[in-house]
């Protein structure tokens, strides 16, 4: 196995780090303070700005009933369904299409974590569009809080990244 | 896009319709099959079970009216049999009678009577009189009374007319009862055994096994009748002066009064039923209490559960009341409103202490706790022909923070992603976080909504409003919909009508602005870039949006500040937000308040799905409006993620790439209020609950939008390091004391405190509003509680003393932050 070429390690303000893919870099926010609890950061291929891996964390609370699924899901032995994982995952940070991937992995500094993949139609003349996610608790949180890495592309752009943002993705970790 | 899973679900599901519509799962076709149906574009999740039967529905009026006496399920007997019924009505005579007789003075000292055998062949010899043969049959102790009970008797069995001292003819053949032990004398007629007692008693016994017996017990006159073949026939009736009591074998009793009526030839008497009492199948005794003419008053069922339910009817047998007694000594109280057919009230501890406010709707009885706020659902059913008692299980525990009810016995047919919504059963019942209740009633087209501030409406099957409310103005009373009402609704009958209806009453049958609203929502018929499917969504999260401001959701998005200006269009200009959301996507434009200038719109945009969780409306609205509030400096465009991109605008001297969509200033809050919903609203300070108070005064009222920290209470979200960071609406205030605000948070319901029991007292929402925090700094209480309220969207103000003063340093300070007309301002972004 080829081991992919040594890339950047992003360090947050917003309390995590994350090693991108070669030649992805962090997208410009404003800046500036504005009316937002908590802002998203977006890493994308220098090469094809469309391609964004976004780190998300939510502003509040989805509910504590999904938050002790999502715990049941994650540490639970044995095969998960294709119906319970998207029953939870709809609750925190909702699918666009259909599930059609998911597995419990866990993040750089071992938080239990779901992966998902997702295929949905998108609007006119896009064709076929895949989704990923790596979906796990803020750390710290007296809530139920969830931050997650997503990435949404076509489906050839998708199928061609998906290995070094799933890497890129597992690398997150809490500060 | 919808997907449609075969799930695990389906089973829970038609198990539970099963127990709602109280069938039984082996008369389910072979066929049934449960969806599941996830659609992006209404953010809701809905459950369908195809196998629902509507020959098992239950409505409001079928549990109120009064079609459960009579032949009705409520007084069904209970399952004896004929023959059991029979068999207990005749033990009964037979006890009585042996208890009336055991003392019956049949000879003249006292002495057991003769037995005498019948004779089926008795020649006359001479010529002797009935009475004559009866004294020599019986001899000479018995006492007259027997004597002329068996010379009756003898006349009776030989069909001999007349006086029973007339003779006989010598040599007449003729068949003689007999006496029996007890007294009694008895002969055979054509197979029926008759039996005659010396008090007047008698008895037959027919060879089918029925019978019937007549006796006097004291004052009371008593007739008993049996049928081995018909347990109605078999009963006893005892009557005594003007009371009457029929007791059947089933266990059944009706009590009636001898009543004068008015007949045709003037007037007369009949019994009337007064009371009855009767044992359903199911075991429960059910007790009917009549008025006047038979009337129904009441019914008391008491259950073998524990459980006694009692319905009471007014005058006209119109449904009034009906109190729940739970068998640990909980009892509920609900009063119907016969203006609005709505079924409310209060539900109290063994000790008569209030624990919760209830409401019935349709089959279910809906709880708030009053101590904690905390819902629940129990099914109430009716009785029907599956079942012949009331019917209470529970329908699970609502969990205000997940949204979600919870098993066993859960079944939620539509919950919202915005937490706080929820159907029940088939949707029909619709509750809500804030203690909002629904119904639409798709078969005769009815409606209600009711809110926990005393509001409500009904929308008639005739299309007539009732709407009620503390204000004056709330009040309306068989109110006709308009002509473009009533074609709106002839040309979309699948709509939601509660949602039509709740439009009706949030403007008070203001009919220039529901007709205005109307219009253009027809607009969407004709849209173009719209599929079938996709004009259904919009126009039910339109219509949605309008009657249910609070539920406009932000979803996981940075754009509370948008969000807040489209609640506010939705509650004040539902026309023009109407108008905004369908030319965006229709024509491609958004046209500004502040220029007039169209400014385009890339319309795959704008219906992209996104994973924001919000419905395409506010898709379209959100998007529409930021890219209208950057343009040309920046042009906005929404991300599959949810987050948003400010591409390279046509004035971008220093753009060539995206940036990340941060969400908006305060100075742009006000600005994009301008831009694309025309109000002229200013960024102002204020300090105290009484400048907060004069804000809401200078601004003419709700809606208000304030800047408030989301991570505090009380809104608690999730922790920043800068604020304010949230913008929110007051859409109401509670007098008090406290004085309490109604604030609407675009995060969904149960983050919402636009209800009176979840409202924020004035101390409260100024100490939240009145935090300042940058980047993790110092958090400072000094800078003053911001408020946007009616003046200069360019200037920035202080109220002090209900006076409005130009703040100038913060004017100036905020004179670069509207970014469209500063792009320079973009350049701070930091790159790391």
């Amino acid at each position: 196995m080829i081991e992919p070429p040594e890339s950047a390690v992003y360090v947050s303000e917003r309390g995590f780090s994350i090693r991108l893919p070669e030649g992805w870099e962090r997208m410009e926010d404003s800046g500036s303070p504005a009316l937002t609890i908590n802002k998203a950061e977006v890493f994308y291929d220098r090469d094809n700005w469309s391609l964004c891996l976004t780190w998300m964390k939510s502003g509040f609370p989805p509910d504590e009933a999904a938050g002790r699924e999502f715990d049941s899901l994650v540490t639970r032995a044995g095969a998960l369904t294709r119906d319970e994982v998207a029953r939870v995952i709809q609750r925190i940070f909702p699918l666009i299409g259909e599930l059609d991937h998911w597995e419990v992995a866990s993040t750089a500094d071992e938080r239990p974590a779901l992966e998902t993949s997702e295929s949905f139609s998108g609007t006119e003349g896009t064709g076929l569009q895949r989704g990923y996610q790596l979906l796990f608790r803020s750390r710290h949180a007296r809530r139920a809080l969830f931050e997650r890495l997503c990435f949404y592309a076509p489906a050839p752009e998708f199928d061609k990244n998906i290995e070094s943002i799933r890497r890129a993705a597992r690398s997150v970790q809490g500060r | 896009m919808v997907k449609t899973l075969s799930s695990a679900d389906g089973t829970l599901v038609s198990s539970l319709f099963r127990r709602l519509l109280g069938t039984k799962a082996g008369s389910q076709s072979q066929g049934e099959h449960t969806t599941r149906n996830y659609t992006g574009e209404f953010g809701r999740l809905a459950l369908v079970d195809s196998s629902r039967s509507s020959a098992g529905e239950q409505r409001v009026s079928d549990i109120g009216d009064n079609k459960g006496h009579g032949d009705g399920p409520a007084t069904r007997a209970a399952p004896a049999s004929p023959e059991q019924a029979a068999k207990s009505i005749r033990a009964q005579a037979d006890s009585e009678l042996a208890a009336l007789h055991a003392h019956l003075k049949v000879t003249t000292d006292g002495s057991a009577p003769r037995e005498v055998a019948p004779q089926e062949h008795f020649t006359v010899t001479g010529s002797r009189t009935p009475l004559e043969i009866a004294k020599d049959m019986l001899g000479p102790k018995a006492t007259d009374d027997q004597v002329r009970t068996y010379a009756s008797s003898l006349m009776a069995e030989n069909h001999i007319t007349g006086s029973w001292k007339k003779p006989i003819a010598a040599g007449t053949t003729i068949r003689l009862p007999g006496q029996g032990a007890d007294g009694s004398v008895y002969y055979q007629d054509k197979g029926d055994m008759n039996r005659d007692w010396a008090d007047g008693t008698n008895m037959v016994i027919r060879a089918d096994g029925s019978g019937s017996a007549n006796y006097r017990i004291g004052h009371a006159d008593v007739g008993v009748s049996w049928d081995p073949r018909n347990s109605d026939l078999s009963y006893r009736t005892q009557t005594e002066g003007k009371r009457q009591v029929e007791t059947y074998g089933d266990g059944k009793v009706i009590e009636s009064k001898l009543v004068t009526v008015k007949t045709d030839d003037g007037t007369g008497e009949e019994f009337q039923k007064t009371r009855e009492k009767a044992v359903t199948k199911d075991g429960a005794i059910v007790t009917t209490e009549y008025g006047p003419n038979e009337r129904v008053a009441r019914e008391t069922y008491e259950q073998k559960d524990g459980y006694r339910i009692v319905r009471s009817y007014d005058k006209k047998e119109h449904l009034a009341g009906i109190s729940i007694c739970e068998p640990d000594g909980h009892k509920t109280e609900l009063t119907v409103n016969q203006q609005t057919g709505t079924i409310e009230g209060k539900r109290y501890d063994a000790r008569g202490k209030l624990v919760d406010n209830v409401a019935l709707m349709e089959h279910m009885l809906v709880y708030t706790d009053v101590r904690t706020g905390e819902k629940r659902a129990d099914n109430f059913r009716a009785p029907s022909q599956d079942h012949a008692d009331f019917e209470i299980f529970p329908a699970g525990k609502y969990d205000a923070d997940s949204g979600t009810i919870s098993s066993p016995g859960s079944f939620i047919s539509e919950a919202s992603f915005a937490p706080g919504r929820l159907g029940f059963g088939d949707g029909s019942v619709e509750i809500t976080s804030n203690w909002d209740l629904s119904y639409d009633n798709k078969q005769t087209g009815e409606a209600t909504v009711m809110h926990p501030d005393g509001t409500g409406a009904r929308l008639h099957a005739d299309g007539t409003i009732d709407r009620w409310g503390p204000a004056d103005s709330d009040n309306a009373r068989a109110e006709k919909l308009s002509p473009p009402e009533q074609l709106f609704l002839k040309q979309h009958p699948d709509v939601d009508r509660r949602d039509f209806l709740e439009i009706h009453r949030r403007f008070h049958g203001d009919q220039t602005k529901i007709d205005a609203f109307y219009e253009q929502l027809n607009k969407i018929d004709s849209a173009r870039h719209l599929n079938g499917h996709e004009k259904a969504a919009l126009r039910k999260d339109l219509m949605h949006h309008v009657a249910a401001p609070a539920e406009i959701y932000q979803g996981v998005t940075p754009s509370c500040n948008v969000t807040v200006v489209e609640r506010e269009l939705a509650m004040k200009s539902p026309a023009e937000y109407v108008k905004t959301v369908v030319t965006a996507v229709s024509d491609g434009t958004i046209a500004t308040k502040d220029t007039g200038e169209k400014i385009k719109l890339d319309v795959n945009n704008l219906k992209m799905a996104d994973s924001s969780g919000r419905d395409l409306a506010s898709r379209i609205f959100q998007t529409a409006a930021l890219h209208a509030e950057f343009y040309p400096a920046k042009n906005f465009r929404n991300s599959p993620d949810g987050v948003g991109r400010l591409m390279p605008g046509d004035r971008d001297p220093h753009g060539t790439r995206p940036i990340v969509f941060d969400g908006l200033k305060p100075a742009e809050v006000v600005d994009v209020l301008h831009r694309v919903a025309g109000e002229e609203k200013a960024v102002t300070y204020i300090v105290s609950a009484d400048d907060l108070r004069q804000a809401l005064a200078w601004n003419g009222g709700p809606p208000m939008i304030i800047l408030v920290d989301g991570s505090s209470p009380p809104f608690n979200g999730a922790p920043s390091d800068s604020k304010p960071n949230h913008v929110v609406t007051i859409t109401g205030v509670e007098p008090g004391p406290p004085e309490k605000y109604l604030v609407e948070n675009q995060w969904g319901l149960v983050s919402d405190h636009s209800a009176p029991a979840n409202a924020i007292t004035a101390a409260d929402l100024l100490k939240n509003m009145n935090q300042f925090q940058l980047d993790g700094g110092e958090v400072r209480t000094d800078n003053g509680a911001v408020v946007i309220i009616d003046g200069d969207h360019t200037r920035q103000y202080n109220l002090i003393g209900g006076n409005h003063y130009v703040n100038e340093a913060a004017t100036r300070n905020a004179a670069a932050d509207v970014r469209r007309l500063h792009p320079e301002q973009f350049n701070t972004g930091r790159k790391r």
